[in-house]
């Protein structure tokens, strides 16, 4: 329909989008999905390097406020002192080290996404591959890994894959991740390590790991996802407790 | 729950076929418009990727994105203005600074008769709009979507940018002033 706004004209428009076609022409895509992956793990280690400072920094200002309430220490912030003491008819609460470390405790665990998912839709009936569709796993159970080390874990001289090379890009295999602190895996016949290294030593557990088309591998399992991320020689975290 | 369980259990949410899907067959044009749009290729091509990345921790953390190809656009677009505002702003320090000799616009009239230097005179809004519309192919409800205005608004800055470059592209005319 005629637009007053935006008359119609055919042979403009077809001049307009060809030439334009030619000023900015087709950019190639090819090999790009291995840094969008770098740079959402680069984004995710800023946001919990900027919670833990704001984490730090909350603590210690309680803790110093919670110090000046006991001595009666008056507190000064960019004006007059104030004299804070405590009112025998006001009882004084949230600033005992236990409250502090159940208060951080709490913003760590929204931070870390232990809310429960979002709904999402059931899994198809007699599903037998998994997937993660509308951010629920579906499919098998993982099983243990076919790795030389305990539990089915990779060794690193295994011949065949997954741990070794030869791994078919888009396909799920069982594989037993370590629940070492560094994060460090071999898959495909080389090194990845985790996005997100457990904390402290845990217990092996079973997944399915696939190795993206886009050179990205991932691993999946009904307790979550984590990708991982090529090692060439990244410092690796270690236990932080 | 222990950090650690916590940690493990980030919510499953990534349908990783999306974002090859979308690389396959949406980057390549989604960058070249941008390009259009900021005149820095390297910077459209910064600000996709920066945008899918940002999709990819969306959907680990379980959000839903119906679209992923409309939901890339508006934030690329966004990351592209926050970029090109900065910059603004630099320039106009370092003019301050070091250029008080006032500009003379008929330097620009030479470039005015290319398409590319056409296109980097119009308005940043319409730019954006013939970028998405012209050269991406979205139609105007889209567009309007992508640059977060009324289809009206798109009409009237696509009806004027045509204006604009279709003397650049009148063939056998010499627009030189």
């Amino acid at each position: 329909m005629p637009d007053e706004r935006f008359p119609t004209d055919d042979a403009t428009d077809a001049r307009l989008r060809s030439a334009l076609l030619d000023v900015a022409p087709d950019v190639p895509g090819s090999g790009i999905l291995p840094d969008v992956e770098r740079r959402a793990h680069r984004r995710r280690r800023r946001v919990r390097e900027s919670i833990g400072a704001s984490a730090v920094v909350l603590l210690g200002g309680l803790a110093v406020a919670g110090y000046a309430l006991e001595t009666g220490t008056p507190l000064r912030a960019n004006g007059p002192s104030v004299p804070v003491r405590p009112s025998p008819t006001t009882p004084i609460t949230g600033s005992t080290p236990q409250s502090l470390s159940t208060a951080s405790g709490q913003s760590f665990s929204r931070a870390y996404g232990s809310q429960p998912p979002p709904d999402a839709p059931p899994c198809p009936a007699h599903q037998t591959t998994p997937s993660t569709v509308g951010g629920r796993f579906c499919g098998p159970s993982p099983g243990p890994g076919n790795g030389s080390g305990p539990d089915g874990v990779c060794s690193g001289t295994e011949t065949v894959p997954p741990c070794g090379h030869g791994v078919i890009p888009d396909r799920y295999y069982a594989y037993t991740m370590p629940g070492t602190c560094d994060g460090l895996v071999t898959f495909d016949g080389r090194r990845w390590v985790s996005e997100l290294p457990p904390p402290s030593p845990s217990p092996d557990f079973d997944v399915w790991i696939r190795l993206g088309v886009g050179g990205s591998v991932r691993w999946i399992s009904p307790s979550g996802a984590v990708g991982l991320a090529p090692y060439v020689g990244q410092p690796l975290s270690g236990c932080r407790r | 729950m222990t950090i650690a369980m916590i940690e493990r259990t980030v919510p499953v949410g990534v349908d990783e076929d999306q974002l090859a899907r979308f690389v396959r067959t949406d980057y390549s044009g989604l960058v070249a418009a941008l390009g259009l749009v900021c005149g820095d290729r390297g910077a459209a091509e910064d600000a996709v990727q920066e945008a899918l990345a940002r999709a990819l921790i969306a959907l680990r953390k379980g959000t839903v994105i119906e679209s992923l190809p409309a939901w890339v656009r508006v934030v690329a677009l966004n990351l592209l203005r926050n970029r090109w505002r900065s910059l603004s702003r630099e320039r106009r320090a370092t003019r301050r600074a070091t250029d008080p000799v006032p500009h003379d616009p008929s330097d620009d009239v030479e470039e005015l008769m290319d398409l590319r230097a056409a296109v980097a005179r119009l308005s940043r809004r319409q730019r954006e709009a013939v970028a998405l519309y012209y050269r991406l192919g979205l139609s105007v409800r889209e567009t309007a979507q992508a640059m977060r205005v009324s289809d009206g608004t798109v009409k009237t800055l696509l009806s004027r940018a045509r204006a604009t470059l279709a003397q650049v592209l009148e063939p056998g005319e010499d627009h030189r002033a």
